[in-house]
């Protein structure tokens, strides 16, 4: 389908973002460069702060009062500090209201600990051990100025001199815990340091022969592309010589652990989830793979551990590190993707021309894993994965599935399985969810249903309804303003 | 059922639409400030006396030599076009950002068509690629600006252009040749690109145009600034318009349609000034080799010196890093360390620790 869009040259504002932060747009353009240090120093100071005067510590990093809202800073994280700022720390009892600052290191002196217990010279003869115990801060991670990019370069001296950190700067970040660690990432928590919001740092490693890995241009690529509610967001990219950092929105649990630590209400099996919430997660699923699809982009690699869901119970399709843009040529897709348990039959038979159905394969048997609680076809071969699925689905034939007999891992020597009624095998789904799922479950590629049918399906009825009535809400604006082009036209 | 989004809202919210298509005073202003702002951060004046400044126009001059290079170097090891038109464009869009004042396109180039190589999932390694492009041991030099050009191009790494549209066309055409719509219509007039001269079925005649629209599309489109001013749709017909414009014209008309009559006009008129810029190209304002060398012995002399040296600082930069894995390691392992010896002496004190029941 060829259109031309209208002319491009109008609704400029005449300037030119290039971060995804809407402050950068009045600055000159810039190169994001920051510098990841170690600042044991700071930390144990700034904890000593909260510990001793736990009401007004400006320099303290976890204070409520540094979450003002800025306009740099993305829309906070669900959860943000202000409801998550640990609780103070109550002071000690000796500490006199406002007292010195050397009588409150006084009272520090005084405290005991299970060390100086331990190890009391009056006791023993024994050294104590040589432990230290640090905050389980791991880093710090500042942008350096912005506004001029080469004085930045320089400013980091080819990356030995630590820039100063500033934890009010609008873009440091704090790193936190390790969340999860992937084959070219290692993801950790972090807390932007101005607002508090909590983000996900995604920490790429470098390869020193080949540079920048192409799954992270890939996915940073995607990511700027795709912006849906359904799809987790890429705040910021930030680099130095030697390091690349993606910070993308909080998620609280990916749909795995969500599953995993999941109270069923109904007293339902363990790690599955009750029919509303999938139906709503369904919902949302179908919703960005739709919208990925319409993108021209294929996501590849969907599975529970790729499905992030937040505190407000949102769904939020993440990690695009595999997929890729589907224009032309579609021959040279390798068939070395998506893990196993959600990998359609066509590519588990080779096909290197697959499309948008294996998304739609993937978002079947996380359907069916969120009514049970266990993974659909948990193969552990290629092979052992295919009569998984033919034991459910049926032993394709040439009959059933004409082609099929061109595939490179066609085999004549598999058992013949009958097909299953997926109703016996999941008594727990309602009628009209078993023939959405039966749809999505296709074993021939072109048979399966695409998401946006999937969304029209009835099982979504009131989800549909509403949609459209707020579509029709905003079209109502909308006609009124076509309507009275039209008349002013005639 | 959400609402399908159609190709131009699609084409809307693309990055290229958002953050890289420009009008033509929005484009000339970015590059003014890109330059001023390069020329403002140069410590003082070269020391020779009374030297020719580096104008903007020197600036663009060599832009397009080394476009050109880019686009000669990429046919030649008959990499794809869309992959072509997208080095050119990280170079050309990377000069929005920076002036060659601060970073010469010289040690540019080879890592724009790297990174196209990447983005466009060649598997290309680097020393395969180096020893194509016939630059064997140029590794730091490629390595040391990728993150300086991918932090020029904002990370945005997707380019749109006209190739798809232009295919799309043709199938479009021919169906119409074949059903006799294009019997009856005007010659192509005067300076079309067009090698058909009136003979043979409609068919010859579509043909004919969408390879003169390629040869438009493929080298003239990048050396110009179509890509920042116009969609890739437009550039289609545009290339259309140039290389056959009453068929362009014809079959442009059937697309748009009923539209209203001040939608088809404004498409028609940004179709039109594209078809101008590509026609206008002019294979002789490319700089040859000896006028690059004397606009780049006058870089040589302004050039912002606090960014010379690239691949060293990249090397320091890379070194720093190992040290720092390193000495994590060592930090790593003394803790492991320090926590074997304590629970050790805590054994000694304490006793064991009691053994696991079952």
């Amino acid at each position: 389908m060829l259109r031309v869009p209208g002319p491009v040259v109008d609704d400029l504002d005449g300037v030119c973002l290039i971060s995804n932060q809407r402050h950068a747009a009045r600055l000159p353009p810039t190169l994001y460069n920051a510098t990841l240090c170690l600042a044991p120093s700071s930390i144990p100071r700034a904890l000593f702060a909260a510990f001793k005067t736990a009401s007004s510590t400006p320099t303290n990093p976890r204070s409520p009062t540094t979450a003002a809202a800025s306009p740099s800073t993305p829309r906070p994280a669900p959860g943000s500090s202000a409801a998550r700022a640990p609780a103070p720390i109550p002071q000690p009892p000796s500490s006199a209201p406002g007292p010195s600052a050397s009588s409150q290191l006084d009272v520090a002196d005084q405290l005991t600990t299970a060390r100086a217990t331990l190890w009391n010279r009056r006791y023993t003869r024994r050294e104590p051990p040589d432990i230290h115990l640090h905050p389980t801060h791991v880093g710090t991670l500042s942008v350096a100025d912005r506004t001029d990019s080469n004085i930045s370069v320089r400013s980091l001296g080819g990356g030995r001199k630590i820039a100063t950190m500033d934890k009010r700067h609008p873009s440091s970040f704090q790193q936190l815990e390790k969340l999860g660690e992937g084959t070219y990432a290692t993801v950790f928590k972090g807390r932007n340091g101005q607002t508090g919001a909590f983000v996900a740092l995604k920490e790429i490693h470098l390869d020193s022969e080949e540079g920048t890995p192409s799954t992270a241009i890939r996915e940073i690529s995607l990511m700027k592309e795709l912006k849906h509610e359904n799809i987790v967001s890429l705040y910021d990219v930030i680099h130095t010589e030697n390091k690349l950092m993606l910070v993308f929105e909080y998620m609280d649990k990916d749909l795995k652990k969500y599953m995993d630590s999941y109270q069923s209400p109904t007293g339902g099996p363990r790690g599955a989830l009750d029919a509303p919430t999938i139906k709503s997660f369904m919902w949302q699923l179908l919703r960005g793979i739709a919208f990925c699809h319409e993108n021209r982009v294929l996501h590849r690699d969907l599975k529970p551990q790729n499905l992030l869901i937040n505190t407000q119970g949102q769904l939020k399709l993440a990690d695009f590190g595999l997929a890729r843009a589907f224009g032309i040529p579609v021959n040279t897709f390798s068939n070395e993707v998506v893990t196993l348990w959600y990998r359609a039959p066509d590519v588990l038979l080779g096909s290197r021309t697959y499309n948008t159905s294996i998304d739609i394969w993937s978002a079947g048997c996380i359907m069916a894993e969120m009514f049970t609680g266990r993974p659909l076809f948990p193969g552990t071969t290629n092979e052992d994965q295919l009569l998984k699925i033919f034991r459910l689905m049926g032993t394709p034939s040439e009959r059933s599935w004409p082609g099929i007999a061109s595939f490179p891992e066609y085999k004549t020597t598999w058992p013949v399985y009958a097909t299953q009624e997926l109703r016996n095998i999941l008594p727990q789904v309602d009628g009209l969810g078993l023939q959405l799922l039966g749809q999505m479950l296709q074993l021939r590629p072109e048979m399966r249903c695409s998401a946006q049918q999937a969304l029209a399906h009835p099982w979504f009825q009131e989800y549909n309804a509403r949609a459209q009535q707020q579509q029709a809400q905003s079209m109502g604006g909308m006609g009124a303003g076509l309507a009275g082009q039209m008349g002013g036209f005639r | 059922m959400t609402t399908p989004i159609t190709e131009d809202d699609l084409y809307r919210t693309s990055t290229q639409h958002r953050l890289w298509t420009f009008t033509p005073t929005t484009l000339a202003a970015r590059r003014t400030q890109t330059h001023t702002a390069a020329l403002a951060r140069l410590p003082l004046r070269p020391n020779h006396s009374n030297p020719q400044p580096f104008t903007q126009t020197d600036s663009l001059a060599l832009l397009r030599r080394y476009t050109s290079q880019l686009h000669t170097t990429a046919t030649h090891l008959s990499l794809p076009g869309p992959l072509t038109a997208t080095a050119c464009q990280y170079l050309a869009r990377f000069y929005l950002t920076y002036s060659p004042l601060t970073y010469p396109p010289r040690q540019i180039y080879k890592t724009c068509l790297w990174l196209a190589c990447k983005v466009h999932g060649t598997h290309l390694g680097l020393n395969d690629f180096l020893r194509r492009i016939g630059s064997e041991g140029e590794k730091d030099v490629v390595l040391a600006a990728e993150f300086l050009v991918l932090g020029g191009l904002g990370w945005v790494v997707e380019v749109k252009g006209p190739g798809q549209g232009l295919k799309g066309w043709l199938v479009e055409a021919v169906g119409l040749a074949e059903e006799g719509e294009l019997e009856g219509l005007g010659m192509p007039g005067e300076g079309a690109r067009t090698v058909w001269k009136g003979e043979g079925a409609a068919g010859g005649r579509v043909r004919a145009a969408y390879a003169a629209a390629k040869g438009v599309l493929e080298r003239p489109a990048l050396l110009t600034d179509v890509w920042f001013l116009f969609s890739p749709a437009q550039m289609v017909f545009a290339g259309l318009m140039v290389a056959d414009g009453v068929l362009a014209g014809f079959c442009l008309e059937r697309k748009l349609g009923p539209l209203d009559v001040e939608v088809s006009e404004r498409v028609l008129e940004a179709v039109r000034a594209c078809a101008e810029m590509l026609a206008g190209f002019d294979e002789g304002e490319v700089l040859g080799r000896e006028g690059r060398e004397e606009v780049e012995a006058r870089l040589e002399m302004w050039r912002d010196p606090g960014t010379r040296d690239l691949v060293g600082r990249f090397g320091a930069g890379k070194a720093a890093g190992g040290q720092g894995e390193e000495a994590e390691e060592r930090r790593k392992e003394m803790k492991k360390e320090a926590r074997e010896k304590s629970r050790r002496e805590g054994d000694e004190l304490f006793g064991p620790g009691l053994a696991r029941k079952g």
